[in-house]
C-alpha cells in the first residue's frame, strides 16, 4: 500500500487534507478494500494514542531537540505505566465517554509569534493588555495595532498564521473553525489547510471571505475591502447584495458597493511612488491610507501631515513616554505594489520648527505578503543631513536605499527577514519624533526608481527568502 | 499574563471520575438522565427522590450494575470503533456518550448469556447508528467520507474487532522504543488542548515540518504494531 495513501489519511483524520484531494481519498475507499484496511490500521493507531495521551505526563521539550524522525526509535525501557486503565478506574472508564469537557474557562487558541511597536489585546472577558509578547497563548480577543510601525503576527494551532501592520484592528477566534473580524487596516494570512467544511471566515465591514488554505492579504476601510491572494483561492461574498467571486492566485478584488465584484489580475508593481498629500486621508479604496493630522492647501502652505501623537504604555523603559509619528501606507489596497530596487532613492520633505532627531523609514514585506521588516534613518544628526537642513525649518532628504538600516527593535528577528532589500515591497513609509513633536509636518515622500519599470520587473524573479 | 496550560491528563481523569461516580450513581439508581449532559442537572436529577427507585429492586440494579460492568470492559474497544468512523471536527465525547446512554436503553435486547465479544459487537452497531446519525446532521459538509463509505467501514472494523484489540495492545511496546522528543510529538496531536504550534515554538522547528515527522512517527508505529502481530505466536 503506498506510503502517499497512509499520508492522505493521516492528514483527513487530522483534517488537514487539501480539499482537492478529499474526492480522490473517498473513491478510493470506497472501491478498494485495501485502502479501507489501511484506513482503520491508521485510525486505530490513532486511537491508541488518544488512549495513551490521556495516561502520559507529558515531558518538556527545549530549543535544539532533536524532532527528526530517524532518530526517535530508540531502544529504551520506559519507566512509565501502559498498561491499560487500572481497575479502580474501572467505574470511571465505563462512563468515560460522559465525561464532563472543559478545560480552560478561555482555551488557548493560538500564540502570539512575532510583534513590534505599540499593540494592545483585549481578551474576551474584556481585560485589556499592553505588554503583549512573543510566546504569549492567546484565547480568542482583539488585537490592535496602535501606530504606524506596529506589527503582530499570529500563529494558530494548527500552524496558520495571521499578521496586521499597522494601524489595524484585527479579532479573531477558533472554536473548531477560524472567524476573523478586520475591523480596519491591513491584515495578511498564510492558512494551513483547513478542516472539511470549516474554511477560516474573515469579514470586514464590506465583505466576507472564506479561506481554505492559502495565502493573501486584505485592506479594509470604512466603506471597501481589497482582497489581494498570492496562493491558493480564496471566496470573497460582498455584504450588501450577497454577490460572491473565488479569487486565485495572482489576483485581487475589491468588495464596494461602487464596484464590480470580480477578480482581477493584481497589475504589474512600479519601481516610483509619490505621496499625494493634497488628495487626504481616503485617497484610495480599501484603507485609511493617511496617519496624522491632516491640513489642506491654504494661502502659501501646502497640504501636510503633521504628526500626532501615541503614549507608549506597555511596561518597557519607554512607558510613558510619547512618539510623534505621520505615516503612509505605500502598496496595497487597488493601488500596485510598489518594489524596491537597489538603486531607488527615498525622499522626505516635511517642515520642522525645532532642530530634533528625525526617524524617517519604510515598512517592507516580501512579494508573497510576509513582514520583511521596518528600515530607517536617523536626522539630522548625520553630518549630511545637517546640510539639508534649511534654516527656514523645511527640510529636505534624498537618501539612497543603502543608507537604510533595520529598526534596532527587530534585531532578534533579524535572521528571519531578508537581507537584499531589493525587490521587497514597500508597505508604508513614515517618519517620527520621540518625546518632542518638534513641529513635524510631512509635505511629500517620494520612493524613486532607477528607471524604466522594465528593468525594475527584472528583479522579481523569486521573492528573497527569509530563514526558517 | 500567564501561558495558559491545557488541562494535564490527571485532571482530564480527576473530571471523569468525579462526574462518573454521580453518573454512576444514577445509574444504579434507575434515574431517567437520557440526553442531559449538564453536570449540574445530573446532579440535581441525581438528588431528586423522585427519581430514586424503591430499594429492594434487586433486579433492575443487577441489570444495571452487568451493564455497567461490560460497557466498562468494552468502552475502549468502542470508542475506537467510533473512532476510525469519526470525521475531523466530530465531538467523540459527545457521540460516545449518546453511544452509551443508547446501549443503556437497549440493554434488555441484548441477550444475557451473550459473552464480552458479544457484547463489544452489540455496542458497536448501537455505535454504528449514532455515527451515522450524526453523519446526517453534516449532510451539507463535502469533505465528509460519504455515509455509504462509513457504512463499508463499519462493516470493516466489525469484522476486525478482535484484531484491533490486539493492535492496542501491541501499540505499549512499540511505543516504549520512543524517546522524549518523539513521545512529546505525538502528545502535541493527540492531548485536547495541546498543539503542535507549542512543540514548534518550543522546538524551534517550523510546523509544517513537524506534522510531516509526526506523519512519519504514526506511520512507523503501524507498521511496528503489524511486525508485532506477524511475530506473536498465536493464542
Amino acid at each position: 500500500m503506498s506510503e502517499n495513501l497512509e499520508a492522505r489519511i493521516q492528514q483527513y483524520l487530522d483534517g488537514r487534507l487539501p480539499a482537492e484531494q478529499f474526492a480522490s481519498l473517498e473513491k478510493t475507499l470506497a472501491t478498494d478494500a485495501a485502502a479501507r484496511e489501511l484506513y482503520l490500521q491508521v485510525a486505530n493507531v490513532n486511537a491508541s494514542l488518544d488512549r495513551w495521551a490521556l495516561e502520559e505526563a507529558v515531558p518538556e521539550m527545549r530549543m535544539g531537540d532533536d524532532v527528526s524522525v530517524g532518530k526517535t526509535i530508540q531502544r529504551r525501557r520506559s519507566s512509565a505505566s501502559l498498561v491499560p486503565w487500572s481497575i479502580a478506574a474501572v467505574a470511571v472508564i465505563a462512563l468515560c465517554s460522559f465525561a464532563l469537557r472543559g478545560g480552560p474557562a478561555e482555551p488557548t487558541i493560538a500564540t502570539v509569534a512575532g510583534r513590534d511597536g505599540a499593540l494592545v489585546w483585549t481578551g474576551d472577558g474584556g481585560r485589556v493588555v499592553r505588554d503583549v509578547t512573543v510566546g504569549m497563548d492567546l484565547p480568542g480577543g482583539t488585537i490592535e495595532g496602535m501606530t504606524p510601525d506596529s506589527w503582530f503576527e499570529l500563529e494558530f494551532l494548527d500552524g496558520s498564521k495571521a499578521v496586521i501592520v499597522g494601524n489595524s484592528t484585527l479579532t479573531f477566534s477558533d472554536d473548531g473553525q477560524k472567524r476573523l473580524r478586520l475591523k480596519e487596516g491591513r491584515f495578511s494570512a498564510d492558512v494551513q489547510p483547513q478542516p472539511p467544511g470549516r474554511p477560516m471566515v474573515v469579514e470586514t465591514r464590506s465583505a466576507t471571505y472564506e479561506v481554505v488554505g492559502t495565502r493573501f492579504q486584505l485592506d479594509s476601510g470604512l466603506t471597501s475591502s481589497v482582497l489581494n491572494v498570492s496562493e491558493g483561492k480564496v471566496l470573497a461574498t460582498r455584504k450588501s447584495d450577497g454577490a460572491s467571486v473565488a479569487v486565485p492566485a495572482k489576483h485581487r478584488a475589491v468588495a464596494s458597493p461602487k464596484h464590480d465584484l470580480a477578480a482581477t489580475p493584481i497589475p504589474n508593481f512600479v519601481a516610483s511612488w509619490q505621496s499625494d498629500v493634497p488628495a487626504g486621508p481616503y485617497q484610495y479604496l480599501g484603507q485609511n491610507w493617511l496617519y496624522g493630522d491632516w491640513s489642506p492647501e491654504a494661502d502659501d502652505t501646502p497640504a501636510r501631515l503633521a504628526t500626532i501623537p501615541y503614549t507608549i504604555q506597555d511596561g518597557s523603559p519607554s512607558d510613558g513616554k510619547t512618539i510623534y509619528t505621520a505615516a503612509f501606507g505605500v502598496s496595497g489596497g487597488d493601488q500596485p505594489p510598489v518594489v524596491l530596487a537597489a538603486e531607488s532613492t527615498l525622499r522626505l520633505q516635511a517642515r520642522i520648527t525645532t532642530k530634533e532627531l528625525v526617524f524617517f523609514g519604510c515598512t517592507l514585506r516580501t512579494p508573497g505578503g510576509e513582514f520583511a521588516g521596518r528600515y530607517q534613518v536617523i536626522g539630522p544628526v548625520d553630518h549630511l543631513l545637517e546640510q539639508d537642513f534649511i534654516n527656514d525649518g523645511r527640510l529636505d532628504i534624498t537618501l539612497p536605499l543603502s543608507f537604510f538600516q533595520l529598526d534596532p527593535s527587530l534585531e532578534a528577528i533579524k535572521d528571519r527577514l531578508p537581507t537584499d532589500l531589493a525587490g521587497l515591497t514597500v508597505e508604508s513609509c513614515w517618519c517620527h519624533t520621540l518625546f518632542d513633536p518638534a513641529g513635524l509636518a510631512v509635505e511629500s515622500i517620494e520612493i524613486v526608481g532607477p528607471g524604466a519599470d522594465a528593468a525594475a520587473r527584472s528583479l522579481l524573479t523569486e521573492p528573497p527568502q527569509a530563514q526558517e | 499574563m500567564s501561558r495558559q496550560s491545557a488541562a494535564t491528563p490527571r485532571a482530564n481523569s480527576r473530571r471523569q471520575s468525579i462526574f462518573l461516580e454521580t453518573f454512576g450513581n444514577s445509574v444504579a439508581a434507575g434515574s431517567p438522565l437520557v440526553g442531559n449532559k449538564n453536570f449540574v442537572e445530573r446532579k440535581r436529577a441525581l438528588n431528586d427522590p423522585t427519581n430514586h427507585r424503591a430499594a429492594g429492586d434487586t433486579a433492575t440494579d443487577a441489570s444495571n450494575a452487568r451493564f455497567v460492568r461490560q460497557f466498562t470492559r468494552c468502552e475502549s474497544s468502542v470508542r475506537a470503533y467510533v473512532r476510525s468512523l469519526a470525521w475531523p471536527g466530530l465531538d467523540i465525547d459527545d457521540l460516545m456518550q449518546n453511544t452509551g446512554l443508547a446501549c443503556w436503553r437497549k440493554f434488555a435486547t441484548f441477550d444475557a448469556n451473550g459473552t464480552p465479544d458479544d457484547f463489544v459487537r452489540w455496542a458497536c452497531v448501537v455505535a454504528r447508528f449514532e455515527v451515522l446519525r450524526a453523519r446526517r446532521c453534516v449532510a451539507r459538509d463535502r469533505f465528509v467520507l460519504d455515509e455509504s463509505v462509513i457504512e463499508q467501514l463499519a462493516d470493516d472494523a466489525e469484522q476486525r474487532l478482535r484484531q484491533a484489540e490486539r493492535e492496542r495492545l501491541a501499540i505499549s511496546g512499540c511505543l516504549d522504543q520512543l524517546d522524549d522528543a518523539a513521545k512529546r510529538l505525538l502528545l502535541a496531536v493527540h492531548t485536547p488542548g495541546d498543539a503542535v504550534a507549542r512543540v514548534s515554538k518550543e522546538t524551534g522547528v517550523a510546523a509544517r515540518k513537524l506534522y510531516n515527522n509526526l506523519d512519519l512517527l504514526r506511520a512507523r508505529l503501524r507498521r511496528c504494531v503489524e511486525n508485532r502481530l506477524t511475530t506473536e505466536a498465536p493464542s
